[in-house]
């Protein structure tokens, strides 16, 4: 009988750990890159995504509540895809990613290899495990659901993946992070998103987001 | 057998405290080559809140005032999808969507070229912000998650866009144009009216909403009221041709074609080794100007403003070289 009731306090003790084990280890780390050519190319253009990458890694830790495993405050300068597809293929809490770079359709880039660029696309077995949110900011990056298949955030609930369907640049890209930021977490990701996008001024190029996976129902917070 | 009991479970307390640490709190590290990590270069907070104490020194200085301007866009919205006649709008007209009692919250614009005290509601159903200065709407989004697949033509969905528009009633109409219409996903498409200068328009002045056309609903508005500053054209094509020779150079393009436009005057060439002493940074209104687009992949492009010959900042495609 004494017996019994220890292993019931046992039992009792290891439910409660494990319970606060699981509540304290499970929020969802991000990770932020910029590729280093759009980085150094300051002077022109390319700032506006020095500075968005600024308020998407704000964006990503205090409205969305994902831990930045690189450190707050904090963005990867790369010119090696294989530094992005390290932490695609990392094991542990990495469930969302945000990027900066060159890009086209189902694929980004973060740079070239002997004047080849090396890139991180749906069909070359490069991206790997269940995302819970990823945003690729590059141009044509979700013009189809190639990329969001492929990080697997279709048909789950609290999974999504956002990007441009058609061409993004210039102040156009810092103006529609800097309004998104109004809205992050406070409304569906889709809704949320496209807000943002009504309300930029449109440069030559407008704010053309788009979004795939649980987009209506879900916040974009991390679990 | 007591000591041993409370033993084991000290053990296990111990060893589950200390998982729970390790999981929760590590980083995982990667030994990318090229990998760096740089501290973030700080960005002032793009709102500021007012206290709400501060409503009276508004423009709209009551708040009864205020609710009833917003009942009045919540309204427009509401007749726009379900195309009332004016019978039918005079029916519920007095139907109230929000009250005095609703919360709302008062901020500060400032970024960018906005700057502008705003009031925002938040309602299970809508979200809408008005500009608390002149009581023009800002944005207007409706809560939903279900959206019917469009099945209807092109063509059909131009009309419905005009349509809305129009029903909305939040500016005169005639005097803007639809500069894009565009699918953004199976059951929504996104639309944009700019404001007409003749030949030129200005996206400064802009009303954009995407909408679901099979049941004639607005989902999210949003709206930019600044200013054209209809400057005048005193300096040639030649000489813009001439200021903007000196981006050319340092460009991997060959060459540019020219041509006016009203621009958003920003902060490209601002900074590093192309700027130049007669580069703006913000400007209070949208400036004509000289687009200089560039031949390149990026399609650069800088704005010569057609009055001072000033920079005016410009634009290009995200990851294209200059």
């Amino acid at each position: 009988m004494k017996s019994l009731k220890n292993i019931i306090l046992i039992s009792c003790f290891i439910l409660i750990i494990l319970t606060c084990n699981k509540t304290l280890a499970a929020t969802d780390e991000f990770k932020a890159f910029i590729s280093q050519d759009i980085y150094n190319d300051y002077s022109t253009g390319q700032y506006t995504a020095r500075e968005a990458i600024a308020i998407a890694e704000r964006v990503f830790r205090n409205k969305l509540n994902y831990i930045n495993s690189a450190g707050a405050n904090s963005y990867t300068i790369t010119n090696s895809a294989d530094t992005v597809k390290n932490y695609i293929s990392h094991l542990g809490n990495n469930y969302a990613l945000v990027t900066f770079s060159h890009g086209d359709d189902g694929a980004f880039t973060m740079g070239e290899k002997n004047g080849v660029a090396q890139w991180i696309a749906y069909d070359n077995n490069t991206i790997s495990g269940y995302w819970h949110l990823i945003f690729i900011n590059s141009c044509n990056s979700m013009k189809t659901d190639k990329l969001a298949q492929a990080f697997k955030t279709i048909g789950y609930s609290n999974r999504a993946a956002l990007g441009w369907y058609s061409t993004v640049g210039g102040p156009a890209l810092k103006y529609w992070w800097a309004s998104y930021e109004q809205y992050a977490g406070k409304y569906s990701v889709s809704e949320a998103a496209v807000k943002a996008a009504n309300d930029c001024i449109d440069t030559p190029y407008s704010t053309p987001i788009r979004a795939y996976g649980d987009k209506n129902n879900w916040n974009g917070k991390a679990w | 057998m007591k000591r041993k009991f409370i033993l084991i479970l000290l053990v296990t307390v111990l060893i589950f405290s200390c998982l729970s640490v390790v999981f929760a709190f590590t980083n995982k590290k990667e030994n990318g080559k090229s990998e760096k990590n740089l501290e973030l270069i700080s960005i002032a907070e793009t709102y500021a809140a007012i206290d709400s104490k501060n409503i009276s020194k508004l423009a709209v200085n009551k708040k009864e005032d205020i609710v009833s301007i917003a009942n009045t866009y919540l309204k427009k919205f509401e007749y726009a999808s379900k195309g009332l006649n004016e019978k039918e709008k005079l029916r519920i007209n007095d139907n109230n969507i929000l009250n005095e009692d609703d919360e709302m919250s008062i901020e500060y614009n400032y970024s960018g070229l906005k700057l502008r005290n705003e009031i925002m509601w938040d309602t299970n159903e809508y979200a809408l912000t008005i500009n608390a200065d002149t009581g023009k709407i800002i944005n207007y989004s409706k809560h939903m998650s279900i959206f019917p697949k469009c099945e209807l033509e092109r063509e059909k969905i131009e009309i419905i866009a005009n349509e809305l528009f129009k029903n909305i009633d939040i500016c005169n109409v005639n005097e803007y144009e639809m500069i894009y219409l565009e699918e953004y996903d199976e059951g929504i498409w996104w639309v944009a009216f700019a404001k007409k200068y003749g030949d030129l328009i200005n996206s400064g002045e802009i009303v954009k909403f995407h909408f679901i056309p099979e049941t004639k609903e607005i989902w999210v508005l949003g709206t930019n009221n600044i200013a054209y500053d209809n400057n005048e054209v005193l300096i040639s094509e030649e000489m813009a041709r001439n200021i903007a020779n000196q981006y050319l150079e340092k460009s991997v393009a060959t060459d540019m074609k020219i041509s006016l436009a009203i621009v958003n005057p920003n902060e490209m060439l601002l900074e590093g080794n192309l700027r130049t002493d007669k580069v703006h940074s913000f400007a209070q209104y949208m400036r004509k100007a000289y687009v200089c687009e560039f031949n390149n992949e990026a399609q650069t492009q800088i704005y010569i403003d057609c009055t001072t010959g000033d920079v005016l900042g410009g634009t290009m495609m995200l990851g294209g070289d200059f």
